[in-house]
């Protein structure tokens, strides 16, 4: 019987596949965003542990920050090993003749064994050894592209940094450790010179945050376990790594992004899938005769839904073919421009479970909106042969169908939920879908509902367009789900984007300090402090001590026993290292919410000034204790108040300050801002740069264009992504109204047949979709938000803004689209003359 | 009473029996009564020809005879099975076996070739020689160089005779035809005809003809006249 079924389920479909191309632009347009994110982000995971080594620069890594290891701690990493190599990174100002092209650079100062791994490429086929040396009384420099492209400098051009004089030799190419760096060195352009270059030029001097990097390449019998377990257990402030995991940060980015944009993915499609039941509903509606056929003649109502469904079948699975392809092609097509953007090499493959994962994706998704029209068609009764009245007016199905919808939708959450990376995030947008999806019926429900309730309005417009809502074989339905979803989605995005905007335009307050400084020795502080105020429009120089240190106590307790709000867990992690600071005077521009600030003469035991967060976290009330360590040296201090301040001021702040002693007696190092005019800007960097080469100087705008930068770069992907959600929802839309306009078309010709004129018939039907698509873009603009919402506080963290103009904008836009498409088909049928149509019936 | 009268009659098993068989469907406007008692027996073999005017009630009757239809009420017997105890897949079982039905409009599958047409029932029915069975039907009715048409590349009167082949497939014991000839020219109608009566003779089957024409209804054993849903006329 199965070889009859499947014989007459291929015959069916001789009549070809033109009617299909919705069908298979909406399933293979999802399954190919699925398939497209899930392969880039395998292919980068892959990427990252196959090239580990690479990556990372050896087969160990050891870091610390402020001080070279000591000769004791080399010893032990020189065991075991066949190499090793040691490098210096550090952000620094590259200072150019031309004082305002200078620029803040991540500095890498290597030796003549690295790189142990991998090649170093720098262009025209200079080696780096040659690229770095000294000649004369420069030494090489090779530097980042994005620095020549800027026309902050060129080859051949003499820089400097610190007191060390350079000459660009070269642009790098290739550094294969980049992404292996430590810290945010991977945020500023890169610099490479040798490590020699740098021993005198003041850049490694007291106070330089510096960070001192050791690449091991073991012996071949080495256990590499063993060894960085081993090296991290003795020196536990040690930065200890292994090839395994040569970029925990990227790799958990990587996965994160790809677990949010596969649910992107998702969203498009199971947007495709409404388009999918559509196009199978409009289908069925041309083999109704069929169907009753079939029944004449014998065939049973299961045989009949079998064929059916092994179409739908056939197609699906061709659609999930195209869509498996085509994501997996753009994903190779895009590979180079990931491998730039991240610096990591793709280890593009096709995965087989990442394929059957997808697939079944599509298949259920396939089915979950097949099973219903096909159900529905099944009512068809042979009947309706005799009296040549084929319909499928009745829009519902046995509960069995119901169940098995209930039960696909169900298998389709639980493996989007159990094959999710972070199934927190899986699990909220299965409620959020669920959500909306429910919303859509209700609204759709009660549009029809209350369209019945209405009566007979007196204007014939009106009439008909309520009517219409409500008549049997209404799409109000699908018109409002697929019109729902869609807008949700464009809203969703494009109140992210206006939130990203405005995110990044709050960045740069107006009162922003120009320059931010660090590193400035406490020997350096009167000098430092004589030169900037020397230099003609600058005001409000803040300086406050920096002090490195851990949290080791906090209420007598352990400080993670002590957190209350996971939201605290940054001030904990690493170690729990952090930077304190101490003032004797209260700070400008802070909010005390509870309690005062010390006296300026007090010099007793340690007093605490928190900031709200920090007091949010571990639930510290005035006259808790906090235990930090500090150089090796445990203070204990008592909070005195709790304050609140705008971080995003950019004024000089820190999350605990401390009273002046016993830190005033500490070595340490100071931080500051300044605010200066914008023409006297140039002229303060490179006086302090070349006065105090040990201080880091960031102008704060330069540090504000790369932050805006990578934010473009973020939302533009957003963007990417949801314009193919909005390819998928046009689609979807234009499926139903092509299948809508097919019976429209002669509704509209016999209206015009009795005397309609075109423009009555137009306005009779963009009421209509008005009237559906005003309520739906309403709803749309609640749930589009509420996901906005989400996005923007509990994945990024930051505050949302309900933009009212983005959301009704994108929600006129919309529905404009639609209007416009559903006008356009009805227009095309009202220019056939009637004859046509009418001889066809 | 139907015992009674078999044994009075000491008659062969009728192929239809129908006895005070109701149809009433729902509207708007209320219950609508489409057949109002109807009693009927047919005997194996006869052709029989129904008329009366339109919404008389007989297509509703042929529907609920072919087991496309619930009656509201009454006794349908049907080949010896009572199509009321049947459930849908029984009654599925029912048309592909023991009823053939012709329609005015042929209602061919339009993806199927002439002989797919025509095979189609058998192959529902598991047969291992649909096919040959098929092509030797549709050699009968003169369709030899047309097996592997499709509908549309036949005319009306060549798509009706594809329709005859496939209503006698299975060589049922019951053929419906729902005004066979409206939609042929007076030629074709002629030879259509002719060939159904042929054929039914020839495989015994009974037919069940609705017809406005007089002649054709002349052509059958016996008339019947519905009105207003019941039987106003029925003679030999």
């Amino acid at each position: 019987m199965i070889s009859t079924v499947v014989k007459f389920a291929l015959r069916d479909l001789r009549h070809g596949y033109r009617g299909f191309w919705i069908f298979f632009g909406c399933l293979a347009l999802g399954v190919a965003a699925i398939m497209g994110v899930t392969t880039m982000s395998a292919s980068v995971l892959n990427g990252i542990e196959r090239d580990g080594k690479l990556l990372l620069g050896g087969d160990i890594a050891v870091g610390q920050q402020w001080q070279d290891l000591t000769d004791e701690q080399r010893i032990v990493l020189m065991e075991n090993t066949e190499q090793i190599t040691r490098f210096v990174e550090m952000r620094t100002l590259m200072r150019t003749p031309d004082a305002r092209k200078s620029i803040l650079v991540a500095l890498k100062a290597v030796d003549d064994v690295y790189p142990l791994y991998g090649t170093f490429e720098i262009n025209e086929g200079l080696n780096l050894s040659d690229a770095v040396k000294r000649d004369g009384n420069d030494w090489g420099a090779v530097v980042d592209a994005a620095i020549v492209e800027s026309g902050r400098a060129e080859v051949g051009e003499h820089v400097s940094m610190g007191t060390a004089s350079f000459k660009i030799t070269g642009i790098i190419r290739n550094e294969p450790d980049r992404i292996g760096s430590s810290g945010s060195f991977a945020f500023w352009p890169r610099v490479i010179v040798h490590r020699d270059a740098i021993v005198n030029s003041g850049l490694l001097g007291e106070g330089s945050r510096s960070y001192y990097e050791y690449r091991l390449k073991l012996d071949e019998n080495a256990d590499l376990d063993q060894l960085s377990s081993g090296i991290a257990e003795q020196y536990p402030l040690l930065d200890v790594r292994d090839y395994h995991n040569a970029s925990p940060n990227l790799s958990e980015i990587v996965q994160r992004l790809g677990v949010l944009l596969s649910l992107a993915g998702l969203t498009t499609l199971l947007i495709g899938g409404v388009g999918v039941s559509n196009a199978v509903r409009a289908y069925m509606d041309t083999r109704l005769s069929t169907i009753a056929i079939f029944k004449c003649v014998g065939a049973s109502k299961n045989f009949v839904f079998n064929v059916y469904l092994t179409q739908t079948l056939l197609l699906s699975t061709v659609g999930i073919i195209l869509g498996i392809a085509g994501g997996f092609a753009a994903t190779s097509l895009s590979a180079a421009a990931i491998e730039r953007m991240l610096s990591v090499p793709l280890a593009l493959s096709f995965n087989l479970p990442n394929v059957l994962i997808v697939s079944t994706y599509g298949m259920l998704t396939a089915l979950l909106f097949t099973i219903w029209p096909l159900a529905c068609a099944l009512n068809t009764t042979p009947a309706a042969l005799f009296r040549n009245a084929v319909s499928n007016e009745k829009q519902t199905a046995s509960w069995r169908f119901a169940a098995t919808s209930i039960v696909l939708a169900a298998s389709l959450a639980i493996i989007v939920i159990a094959t999710a990376h972070e199934q927190r995030f899986a699990i909220w947008f299965v409620i959020g879908v669920t959500l909306a999806w429910t919303a859509f019926r209700v609204i759709s429900a009660l549009i029809v509902n209350t369209a019945k309730v209405m009566g007979r309005p007196r204007s014939s417009t009106v009439r008909l367009a309520i009517t219409n809502l409500h008549r049997p074989g209404s799409s109000t339905s699908d018109i409002v789900l697929a019109i729902g979803l869609g807008l949700s989605v464009l809203i969703a995005t494009a109140m992210v984007s206006a939130n990203l905007d405005k995110q990044m335009n709050s960045l740069i307050p107006e009162k922003a300090p120009a320059f931010f400084f660090m590193g400035i020795q406490s020997s350096q502080l009167d000098q430092f402090n004589e030169l900037v105020h020397s230099i003609d429009g600058v005001s409000d120089l803040t300086v406050l001590p920096y002090i490195p240190g851990r949290i080791t106590a906090i209420k007598g307790m352990h400080p993670r026993d002590a957190l209350v709000d996971e939201g605290g867990e940054w001030l904990i992690d690493d170690n729990g290292e952090r930077t304190f600071s101490y003032t004797a005077n209260p700070l400008d521009q802070v909010t005390m919410i509870e309690g005062d600030w010390w006296p300026s003469d007090y010099s007793g035991s340690p007093m605490l000034s928190v900031h709200k967060d920090v007091a949010d976290s571990f639930a510290l009330e005035i006259g808790d204790s906090i235990t930090m360590n500090i150089l090796g040296r445990d203070i204990t201090g008592k909070v005195r108040n709790v304050r609140e301040l705008e971080w995003r001021s950019m004024q000089l702040n820190f999350a605990i300050m401390l009273s002046p002693e016993p830190l005033r007696s500490i070595p340490h190092s100071s931080i500051g801002t300044v605010h200066v005019t914008e023409e006297n800007e140039f002229v303060l960097q490179e006086r302090v740069a070349s006065a105090f080469p040990n201080i880091t100087v960031i102008r704060i705008k330069d540090a504000l264009n790369r932050v805006n930068d990578l934010m473009i770069r973020g939302r533009n992907a957003a963007r990417g992504i949801s314009a193919v959600t909005i390819i998928a929802g046009v689609l979807v839309l234009t499926g139903i109204v092509i299948s809508e306009n097919r019976r429209r078309a002669y509704e509209s010709v016999l209206l015009k047949t009795i005397g309609a004129s075109r423009r009555y018939i137009l306005t009779v039907y963009s009421l209509e979709y008005l009237l559906q698509g005003g309520i739906t873009a309403v709803v749309a603009v609640l749930l589009g938000s509420l996901a906005s919402w989400a996005v923007i506080t509990v994945l990024m963290g930051w505050e949302w803004f309900f933009m009212p103009l983005s959301a009704v904008s994108t929600a006129v836009l919309g529905l404009s689209i639609s209007l416009f498409l559903g006008m356009m088909g009805i227009w095309r049928a009202l220019k056939h003359r009637p004859l046509f149509y009418l001889r066809n019936e | 009473m139907r015992g009674e009268r078999t044994i009075l009659d000491s008659k062969p098993e009728p192929i239809i029996s129908l006895i005070n068989l109701w149809l009433e469907l729902d509207s708007q406007a209320g219950i609508v009564q489409i057949l109002r008692g109807i009693d009927l027996e047919v005997p194996n073999g006869e052709s029989v020809s129904i008329s009366g005017p339109s919404g008389a009630g007989k297509t509703s009757l042929m529907m609920i005879i072919g087991g496309i239809e619930n009656a509201t009420r009454g006794t349908v017997t049907v080949a010896g099975q009572s199509l009321i105890d049947l459930d849908e897949k029984n009654l599925a079982k029912f048309r592909r076996n023991s009823v053939g039905i012709v329609f005015q409009s042929f209602h061919l599958i339009p993806t199927m070739t002439a002989l797919e047409n025509a095979a189609m029932p058998l192959e529902l029915s598991g047969a291992p020689d649909a096919f040959a069975q098929a092509e030797e039907d549709l050699v009968k009715v003169g369709l030899e160089r047309r097996l592997e048409h499709y509908p549309s590349q036949l005319s009306g009167g060549e798509q009706q005779r594809v329709a005859i082949a496939r209503a006698l497939i299975t060589q049922p014991e019951l053929i419906l035809a729902d005004e066979p000839t409206g939609n042929l020219d007076n030629a074709n109608s002629e030879n259509i005809i002719n060939l159904l009566f042929e054929r039914c003779a020839e495989k015994n089957a009974t037919l069940l003809l609705i017809t406005h024409q007089a002649e054709l209804a002349e052509r059958c054993k016996r008339h019947i006249e519905l009105s207003d849903g019941k039987i106003v006329n029925n003679r030999i």
